[in-house]
């Protein structure tokens, strides 16, 4: 299984029968199925509009298509002219019908929700959230459909021609204002629609047109401005306050005068912001679809880890998507970053990972530290470099000041110090060893607490016991997952199925089938320790025993019995890490009977540790590398 | 921080909106049934279809300026179409997508059991539905609209070595699945 996709693979000839098939099916499938004419099926469901939810759902789905056809039309009529922002269209759907409540995560800001008024026009509530809410005396006109048929975007401005976008949609009977958007240059770069800020936020205003623009802050429920700041001339930071322990949905509005744009924040905890996302960052405009585009977007991104495939996570609101890390070709390796990730409203959002080839025992992911943070990572083969960093929240490689980067051979005490120089505040810590990665955010706060005076040196264990998969990475923490690793990467079994297990204490014996049902290798496993966990000491077959082993130099004999199909076995010399350094084949025992077989074979690679002589029978049927194995140690 | 919306045409940064030489009117004479044909092979309830392919067209209605090339406008449909499949599926399925072998859909959504036949296509459609969602997709966007490699990836966003992992690993997995049930 060195190549991440030869298992994948099927034999050549039943990949066409399924291509074959499933073409077959597509097409059976997509024939059967004539489509409604969308301009009849939109009359259809006016005329049955409004008492059941199917019918609702066809009523919105039909006005769906009525938008399509009015802009079509539209399109058609003005010859070309068609710049939808002067396309005068129906101010939604027919007022007389209910929209559906108000998304999860989706605040009405406007018309206030301790006030009573309501509107039941979409550019009667704009116009009067931009002039009594926004306070810019201006009108609104025109209205673009929005991403589905109760959502509408309403254009309004002064006479000076600049032009905000009210996002407005149905609730219900009543249309409510949602936010809006500047279209002239101004911009809320920071902070971003949907955001989990603590109380003191950092506000980033790009590109007003107007000296004496201003950014403030306000409750969602009354409108009452919490705090405000002018913004210089040409753009610029400011920090607004709310009080301490302030926690809840707050609006964000900015204003240069002529136009606006207003968004919806949440304020949280510090511990809340602590397990919030870290991807994508704020100056992306980016939405993921599903977790994993997330997940592979995040790694490539912000980790600099490229080629690592995410496999599809199950279904919720948050998962834990594990990426393969890239392995090099003809090396076994299956080391992954979990990452985390959660459903936002606007997209899949990544909140951290963690590397399953070591741990990061501390800080801990939301933890206050100071500005020397003692960094102790656990299970780190000792050949391995790490590189961690902290960086501001928001920021990603090389975009922001990196605050801190260390490149060090981790050493057996398995910590080391960052010192920082980088202002207090949320920050991601990552730590890498170039193919998995942990992040999480952790809290500076360099008056609050006292910097670190010691290491923790907290060092792996292990008792020298060699075994697969030697010094490298991978550690596991029960014999089974080690037994299963090892018959899918090293044997490269089709379909690895654990059987009987007697456990020991620190030595375990698993039975794995090559399928189910299929035949039996037993794996002989001890715990070796902290550092590098279960390995695989022994594996042996009552399908074939090595009797006797011997080198000349580079050539190894063997000898013993087997009963492989077509009298051959094949014979492997194989290192502690599972790497091939010579192979041959021989002849062996028929009709179930075990026979002899002898072989010297070759050992082409130098490898300096110890060395296996692996006898093996081909899996007859393609699907995999091996049905059963046996091992013997050469060189220790 | 932080889900960012898609910039919106008009919005600071992005292309200013150019629809002239989009016709919606031929594009949707042109796709409307293609498109909902290809969202039925993911999504079991044409009516359901067809409202994902309505709320795509909606989509390029409302954001000409989404689609800076007129070419391009077929591929940014289907790209439309089949993230409202997977949101759609999604919301329909709270299960876990790794299924065990033989796992069919809930029995609503399965057309072929209304008409109580159970033949090869449908065999066929419920084990490709039981596969993971991209290599759902791959596998329709290969196997039914013959699109290449490259036109895969761009469609569903993802590096051309994903597309073929995906439909290397929806292919043995679906033939797996098709052998569990025989």
């Amino acid at each position: 299984m060195n190549d991440p996709t030869s298992d994948d693979e099927l034999p050549a000839d039943e990949r066409r029968a399924t291509e074959a098939l499933l073409r077959a099916s597509l097409a059976a499938r997509a024939d059967s199925v004539e489509p409604a004419d969308p301009e009849a099926a939109v009359g259809a469901a006016l005329a049955s509009a409004g008492t059941t939810g199917r019918r609702r759902r066809l009523v919105f789905s039909a006005a769906a298509a009525v938008v399509v056809i009015a802009v079509v039309a539209a399109a058609v009529a003005l010859g070309g002219d068609d710049d939808p922002g002067e396309t005068e269209l129906a101010t939604g759907p027919s007022t007389t019908l209910a929209g559906p409540p108000l998304a999860p995560g989706e605040v009405a800001i406007w018309p206030l929700a301790a006030s009573s008024r309501t509107f039941d026009d979409p550019v009667d509530v704009a116009t009067s959230f931009f002039n009594d809410y926004v306070g810019i005396d201006g009108s609104c006109s025109t209205g673009l459909p929005g991403t589905s048929s109760d959502v509408f975007e309403v254009q309004c401005g002064p006479s000076d021609g600049s032009t905000t976008l009210v996002h407005v949609r149905q609730d219900g009977l009543a249309w409510v204002v949602t936010g809006a958007e500047a279209t002239d240059g101004l911009d809320l770069v920071e902070p971003t629609l949907g955001s989990l800020v603590v109380n003191e936020f950092a506000v980033d205003v790009a590109n007003p047109q107007r000296p004496s623009s201003t950014v403030d802050v306000r409750s969602v429920v009354d409108g009452v401005v919490v705090d405000s700041a002018e913004v210089p001339e040409g753009g610029g930071g400011a920090t607004l306050r709310l009080p301490e322990g302030t926690v809840g949905q707050y609006v964000v509005v900015v204003s240069d005068g002529s136009q606006a744009e207003a968004i919806v924040i949440e304020v949280g905890t510090p511990e809340q912001v602590a397990e919030d996302a870290i991807w994508p960052l704020p100056t992306m405009s980016v939405a993921y679809d599903d977790p994993e585009a997330a997940a592979e977007a995040f790694l490539a991104g912000f980790a600099g880890i490229e080629g690592g495939g995410c496999q599809t996570a199950p279904a919720g609101e948050v998962a834990e998507v594990p990426c393969a890390a890239p392995c090099p070709v003809d090396v076994p390796c299956g080391d992954t970053t979990i990452v985390r990730v959660r459903h936002d409203p606007n997209g899949w959002v990544v909140l951290g990972s963690d590397s399953t080839a070591w741990s990061v025992a501390n800080p801990a992911a939301g933890a206050t530290v100071g500005a020397d943070i003692a960094v102790e990572v656990l299970g780190v083969d000792l050949a391995l470099t790490l590189r961690a960093e902290v960086r501001p929240i928001g920021t990603g490689p090389g975009s922001a000041p990196t605050v801190d980067t260390t490149t060090i051979p981790l050493d057996p005490d398995g910590g080391w110090h960052l010192v920082l120089g980088a202002a207090d505040g949320p920050s991601v810590l990552l730590v890498t060893d170039g193919t998995t990665v942990t992040a999480r955010r952790i809290v500076i706060d360099s008056v609050g607490v006292p910097s670190e005076t010691t290491t923790t040196t907290t060092g792996p264990t292990d008792d020298g016991v060699p075994g697969w998969p030697g010094l490298t990475s991978r550690a596991f923490d029960d014999p089974q997952s080690a037994a299963l690793a090892f018959a899918d990467d090293v044997l490269d079994f089709a379909d690895p199925t654990p059987g009987e297990t007697a456990d020991a204490g620190t030595d375990a014996t698993i039975q794995v089938d090559n399928r189910p049902g299929g035949q039996a290798t037993s794996l002989q496993l001890h715990d070796t320790g902290e550092a590098r966990g279960w390995v695989v000491v022994g594996v042996t077959s009552t399908q074939g025993s090595i009797d006797g082993v011997s080198r000349d130099g580079e050539n190894v004999s063997v000898t013993g019995q087997a009963i492989a199909f077509e009298a051959t076995v094949n014979v492997r010399l194989v290192a502690v890490d599972g790497t091939v350094l010579g192979e041959t084949t021989t002849s062996s025992g028929i009709s179930g009977e075990l026979g002899p077989f002898a072989a010297v074979v070759h050992q082409d690679l130098a490898f300096d540790g110890p060395v296996y002589v692996q006898v093996a029978e081909g899996d007859a049927s393609g699907e995999g590398r091996f049905s059963w194995a046996a091992w013997a140690l050469v060189d220790a | 921080m932080m889900a960012v919306m898609p910039r919106r045409a008009g919005a600071p940064g992005s292309a200013p909106p150019d629809d002239r030489d989009l016709d919606l009117a031929a594009l949707h004479r042109a796709h409307y049934r293609e498109l909902v044909k290809l969202a039925s092979l993911l999504v079991a309830d044409v009516g359901r279809c067809e409202e994902l392919v309505q709320e795509a067209f909606a989509k390029v209605a409302a954001r000409p300026g989404a689609v800076d090339d007129p070419a391009k406008a077929p591929a940014y449909l289907r790209s439309a179409v089949l993230n409202g499949a997977r949101s759609m599926r999604r919301r329909r399925d709270p299960v876990p997508r790794l299924r065990s072998v033989g796992a069919t859909l809930p029995g609503p959504e399965r057309p072929d059991d209304a008409a109580g036949r159970h033949d090869d296509a449908g065999a066929v459609l419920d084990a490709l539905r039981s596969l993971p969602h991209r290599q759902q997709e791959v596998l329709v966007l290969r196997y039914w609209l013959d699109l290449p490699e490259s036109e895969i990836a761009a469609t569903l966003g993802i590096s051309g070595g994903t597309v073929k992992t995906h439909a290397s690993r929806g292919l043995a997995a679906l033939a797996t699945r098709l052998e569990d049930r025989r």
